[in-house]
């Protein structure tokens, strides 16, 4: 097991593509009929227009949260919090139901994989790169043992006790013929605001050196690789192996 | 489809935990400058909520409660052969620190278990002992108004 099925911890999958722009009214009529696909799922939708041919596509209370434009086809999740009135009560919140982070990326990745699909007839499209974040806020008792490692690592030169932490280190992991590979790791808290707790967020990536064709089937294979490797990573990491 | 889950037992508390977030910083905040894959494709940041510590601690005790004890029992047993072989034979560097994650995996599930009852515990102590105070300074009063 993962230690971030364990921890409140959100995914984001991320591919950077590269559009044809003599394609970009089928490229609205796919994520038309992408709406209609997750409109099943979802009593309601928030959409809204993201540049001249993108989209954002937010189910309502649901905390996921797609991007869909020419540069980039992004999810992400959230637990949102929801506030429902009433009346003459006090409100409650809400958030959504509690998942797992693997749970969550396999919701992800089932919608992402829907959208490859939808877009093999845009035959000119290529990507060149895929991301995976796994996003979590942390309170001091419950960070894994690995990030307690780097984050006294960090501060063993300084002298004195560090207070506050904003940062973000770029480490290179593989280069291979074909891609590299590559992870933000960001790290923000102060403790002169102990109520706000450890931000933590990695960002994994492969970046290919020549731009692939968008081609659904050959990317399930590219993608489910890519979590695997992203998923070892963060396991390690967080486990300071 | 309604995904949603209510949160009544601790509503007060995450009514109040986002209270004094809202009051203290905003609680959906804008940080444009430290993100990377994000920052290009996404600004996830303005309605990703921020939780207060107290609300951060509920949730990940819930989802940790949500590990398959199957897997509970995997990890305590995994603890207890490093922990043979610790005393027996010696551990190399990576079993070292295979050793210190499954503590703090199996820490996090014990707290996941007993530390909502173990704060509210805490509480009650530090009631009592202000309780306690209390009492003492009024008995002390007593004494010097004699």
């Amino acid at each position: 097991m993962i230690w971030l099925n364990g921890l409140l911890a959100v995914p984001t999958i991320g591919i950077r593509i590269k559009p044809h722009y003599g394609d970009m009214q089928v490229f609205e009529n796919q994520i038309a009929k992408f709406i209609d696909y997750i409109s099943k799922n979802f009593d309601e939708l928030k959409i809204d227009k993201l540049g001249s041919w993108g989209y954002k596509i937010e189910p309502k209370e649901s905390g996921y949260r797609f991007h869909i434009e020419p540069h980039n086809i992004v999810a992400h999740f959230s637990y949102a919090v929801v506030q429902k009135p009433i009346a003459g009560g006090f409100p409650t919140f809400k958030i959504p139901k509690l998942q797992s982070f693997q749970e969550l990326q396999s919701i992800l990745v089932k919608y992402i994989k829907a959208i490859l699909e939808l877009f093999d007839s845009l035959t000119d499209f290529s990507y060149d790169r895929i991301g995976l974040i796994a996003d979590m806020t942390l309170e001091k008792d419950s960070i894994p043992p690995g990030i307690i490692n780097w984050l006294e690592d960090l501060s063993k030169t300084i002298k004195g006790d560090i207070i506050m932490m904003d940062s973000t280190f770029l480490v290179e992991l593989n280069n291979s013929d074909k891609y590299n590979e590559k992870c933000f790791h960001y790290a923000k808290y102060d403790n002169t605001k102990p109520e706000i707790g450890y931000e933590i967020k990695l960002d994994w990536q492969r970046e290919f050196h020549d731009k692939m064709k968008l081609n659904s089937k050959k990317m399930y294979t590219v993608l489910d690789d890519c979590i695997t490797s992203s998923l070892e990573y963060f396991k390690n990491f967080g486990e300071g192996v | 489809m309604n995904t949603s889950t209510s949160f009544q037992e601790n509503d007060i508390g995450l009514v109040q935990s986002i209270e004094r977030t809202e009051s203290e910083s905003p609680v959906f905040r804008v940080d444009k400058t430290l993100r990377s894959l994000s920052s290009e494709e996404m600004d996830i940041s303005p309605e990703s909520p921020r939780y207060s510590v107290d609300t951060i601690r509920r949730l990940n005790r819930a989802i940790t409660r949500k590990i398959p004890k199957r897997v509970v029992e995997e990890l305590i047993n995994e603890r207890q052969n490093l922990v043979k072989k610790k005393f027996s034979e010696g551990l190399t560097q990576k079993e070292e620190k295979r050793l210190i994650f499954v503590n703090w995996q199996l820490d996090r599930v014990d707290d996941a278990e007993t530390g909502d009852e173990m704060d509210r515990l805490e509480k009650m102590i530090e009631l009592y002992e202000n309780f306690a105070e209390d009492i003492d300074n009024m008995r002390k009063w007593f004494i010097s108004t004699k």
